[in-house]
């Protein structure tokens, strides 16, 4: 898993230096866009895993009580919404980078 | 008998629909904000899903739309919450239930309800103008046949969002409404 992380990580910074327009001022590697964009993956991670935890807890709850299912159905979008708040500041401040 | 035709039904299911969402969180007088939640359903609605028609743009894809409408949320049920409880008594349940906590309670429940403004509307900015822009990425990639599926999550989330919206509304209604007992 390490190995495989950090061989995707070195891919992701090749793309990144292979992009450089030659002739242009090279900024610098962990600046603008590009850290946006790690930014934005590390938060989309973060929420893909809690929205999983939030998603099982309903099903179970359905599942033993389908009679209460419309109630959990709303509190769950409620609590996505809620999580996915916080990736979509990551999105709004990764637009803000120029 | 006269029969109600096809845009009468669809209007009434909404209103219901509203009705219902108002007065499951609202405890008293809930007719009282249906108003203001249904039409702000219908233009959220509305601005979410003019994204789909090519050529036309969301309204809700701009900062300043949502931000006016989070603005509008504020002032309203603050004002609500004026109206019921008094202006001293609103401001001082922000204090928090033991008195002698109001120094540290009153300024960060004050900064969270200024930061409500921020956070209600850039949760529908960031969603549909994040929407816009992976549609436009993938529309850019295979023009075909990928972005209809695409589209279709895009008429899923504009519900979505648009529920998220006026369910906040009305959770922030209710609490400021709210007596407690």
């Amino acid at each position: 898993m390490k190995k495989f992380l950090t061989t995707a990580f070195l891919f992701t910074v090749a793309v990144a230096a292979f992009a450089q327009v030659p002739g242009a001022p090279a900024p610098g590697l962990f600046e603008g866009k590009f850290l946006a964009h790690i930014a934005l993956a590390i938060a989309a991670a973060g929420c893909g895993m809690a929205q999983g935890k939030a998603v099982v807890a309903a099903c179970e709850g359905i599942a033993r009580n389908p009679q209460a299912a419309g109630n959990i159905r709303t509190t769950m979008i409620i609590g996505l919404a809620l999580i996915e708040a916080l990736v979509i500041y990551v999105l709004v401040a990764a637009f803000a980078v120029k | 008998m006269r029969v109600p035709g096809p845009l009468q039904q669809t209007m009434e299911y909404l209103v219901g629909f509203v009705r219902t969402l108002v007065s499951d969180n609202v405890a008293h007088h809930p007719d009282r904000y249906v108003p203001l939640i249904g039409t702000l359903g219908v233009f959220v609605l509305l601005n979410n899903l003019f994204g789909l028609i090519p050529g036309l743009g969301s309204g809700t894809a701009n900062y300043n739309v949502t931000l006016g409408c989070a603005l509008v949320v504020f002032l309203y049920y603050n004002f609500h919450g004026m109206r019921e409880h008094g202006v001293g008594k609103y401001l001082g349940h922000f204090a928090g239930p033991v008195w002698f906590l109001w120094i540290l309670m009153w300024p960060l429940e004050i900064l969270g309800l200024f930061s409500r403004i921020l956070s209600h509307s850039l949760r529908l900015f960031g969603n549909i103008a994040g929407e816009h822009v992976v549609t436009g990425i993938f529309f850019g990639l295979a023009p075909l046949v990928v972005p209809v599926p695409l589209a279709f999550m895009g008429l899923f989330f504009g519900l979505i969002q648009t529920f998220v919206f006026i369910m906040l509304a009305t959770i922030y209604v209710s609490g400021a409404v709210a007596h407690e007992h």
